[in-house]
């Protein structure tokens, strides 16, 4: 509320003003990260395969991590922009701004559902609670502060969950390997029954997690579209007090996510050393803090739970609001007033999280939480790839060539998807076609300012 | 038509998996320490050690390479 007081202007709302440090940004990134893709779904995936998991935060982070601190941050810090379409506009062409922001905003819908689904059923297996009681608690606590405090609300707020959730976390593994008579008898017990279970890539024939997919659908597409170009992790980097602070928070970031699979992945495979009586994969990691945690600690690490699940929603909320505010509205619109922003950013919010409460329930059809969403991603995450990399590293690609890429690449992924391809390979593929393409389609229709234009200098990483 | 390519994929030994995220976090550490000190530092508030974003850099790929030497 004190934060909400301090939101003036749109600026206010949806950068902080220009003024969040390094830690905070740091912390922040790391809470909306692990809330969406981690907690409930990356434990029940690591109770069926194994650390393999782990390796959506190592080799499906880190290295991407490394290069968005030192190479795409300060170029979208300096180019001034609000979001990555609003940067993909000034790069290509308006049409690829307001393609690129709906896309986001339609995905961030759905993941608006998944968090609230996933928080919903960490309320049903710890309190009892219906699934609706759930949503709708969630929705009213996540809307009042995330809607009137804006950024800066959501990232302090981040901060404080992600210290919570670490010390909670670290509490589990301590002990959890207790229990199990120290570290070499837990490890003996995991591979006992699973053999691949301690080692970090599974066979080149396996159904899911092939280990040439990983690296080259994960390493090299899903994880740098993901670190590199997500409005939902950068937009805070976006609002730090200088380029030097929107850097180390990624590096900052990037130390934390390093730890993160003793939080979300270790949970998964202490329940199955532990032979947890569970009905779904999904149900690790409340099993867990249900059963090893004494009482008061239990209490602790099911809040933070919550309240990391919750940080998902509300950074969901701040920066597709922003995107449907200036990125399509502020662009379609022809009386586009900005001073009218932070009104209608906070409505857009509102509207958002009603619709994403409407559809989490229907979310539990969709399988395992963590693929559902990994799916969706895989479809466009190659394309906009190609667009972000080849617009920061080059001054060849062009406008209309950027328009032709992101429409058939999305295409290209979802017909791959249709031959039921593998999700990481489908991101691999679509992603050597857009950058193949957008490099052939720029010879046939040149960037208009590609050799004379101080615009374009400050918006390609070389002369950034 | 990707039949082959899958088939070929498919055949290449595990432990190659661990040896190659290693020559690449290797390669990232090399491409890590060709920046110029000036670019790294930015507009930061003064030019103390511990800002010097390569020496982080350094830090997580060890711990990186660490950890895919553990995990085989």
């Amino acid at each position: 509320m004190v934060l909400a007081r301090r939101v003036k202007d749109a600026k206010d709302y949806f950068l902080a003003g220009r003024s969040l440090a390094w830690w905070v940004i740091g912390l922040s990134i790391i809470g909306t990260n692990v809330s969406a893709e981690g907690y409930v779904g990356a434990s029940g995936s690591s109770y069926q395969l194994g650390i393999a998991q782990a390796n959506f935060e190592w080799i499906g982070a880190i290295p991407a991590m490394i290069i968005a601190s030192l190479i795409f941050i300060p170029v979208y810090w300096k180019a001034g922009v609000y979001s990555i379409p609003e940067y993909l506009g000034k790069r290509y062409n308006q049409t690829v701004r307001v393609l690129a922001a709906s896309i986001t905003s339609i995905f961030s819908v759905f993941a608006v559902a998944i968090a609230m689904w996933a928080i919903a059923t960490t309320l049903q297996t710890f309190l009892g609670w219906d699934t609706w009681i759930g949503i709708m608690v969630t929705g009213t606590v996540v809307g009042l502060y995330s809607i009137t405090g804006g950024l800066a609300a959501v990232a302090f707020t981040d901060a404080l969950q992600v210290v919570i959730m670490f010390i909670g976390g670290l509490f589990i593994v301590y002990l959890g390997i207790n229990d199990a008579g120290g570290l070499s008898a837990f490890g003996d017990a995991l591979t006992a029954q699973n053999p691949t279970h301690l080692q970090a890539y599974l066979p080149a024939e396996h159904d899911s997690f092939p280990w040439p997919a990983v690296i080259l659908g994960l390493g090299f597409v899903l994880s740098p579209a993901y670190w590199c170009g997500s409005q939902v992790i950068l937009q805070r980097t976006l609002g730090a007090r200088t380029q030097w602070d929107a850097s180390a928070a990624m590096m900052f970031a990037a130390l934390a996510k390093t730890c993160v699979p003793l939080l979300i992945v270790f949970p998964g495979l202490l329940a199955l050393v532990m032979m947890a009586d569970i009905a779904a994969p999904d149900m690790a990691l409340p099993w867990v803090i249900k059963n090893v945690l004494p009482p008061g600690l239990s209490g602790l690490m099911f809040v933070a739970v919550i309240a990391a699940l919750q940080s998902t929603l509300d950074s969901i909320l701040n920066s597709t609001s922003l995107l449907i505010t200036r990125d399509i509205r502020g662009v379609l619109s022809k009386q586009h007033d900005p001073d009218k922003d932070l009104r209608i950013g906070r409505a857009i919010s509102l509207i958002i999280l009603l619709l994403g409460m409407a559809v989490a329930p229907v979310v539990e059809s969709a399988g395992g939480i963590y693929q559902f969403i990994q799916m969706l991603l895989s479809l466009f995450q190659g394309p906009m790839l190609a667009l972000l990399i080849m617009g920061i590293l080059t001054r060849h690609a062009s406008p209309i060539a950027g328009t032709i890429v992101l429409v058939t690449g999305i295409t290209l992924s979802f017909v791959l998807t249709t031959f039921s391809i593998n999700m990481l390979w489908v991101a691999f593929i679509s992603f050597i076609y857009s950058m193949f393409g957008l490099w052939l389609f720029s010879y046939f229709f040149p960037n208009p300012l590609k050799d004379n234009s101080e615009e374009l200098d400050r918006l390609v990483f070389a002369r950034a | 038509m990707l039949d082959p390519y899958y088939e070929w994929l498919s055949s290449l030994p595990t432990p190659w998996a661990n040896t190659i995220t290693m020559v690449m976090f290797v390669v990232l550490l090399i491409i890590l320490w060709s920046f110029p000190k000036d670019r790294i530092y930015g507009d930061a508030p003064d030019r103390a050690l511990w800002r010097d974003l390569r020496l982080w850099g350094t830090l997580l790929i060890v711990l990186q390479l660490g950890i895919y030497t553990l995990f085989r």
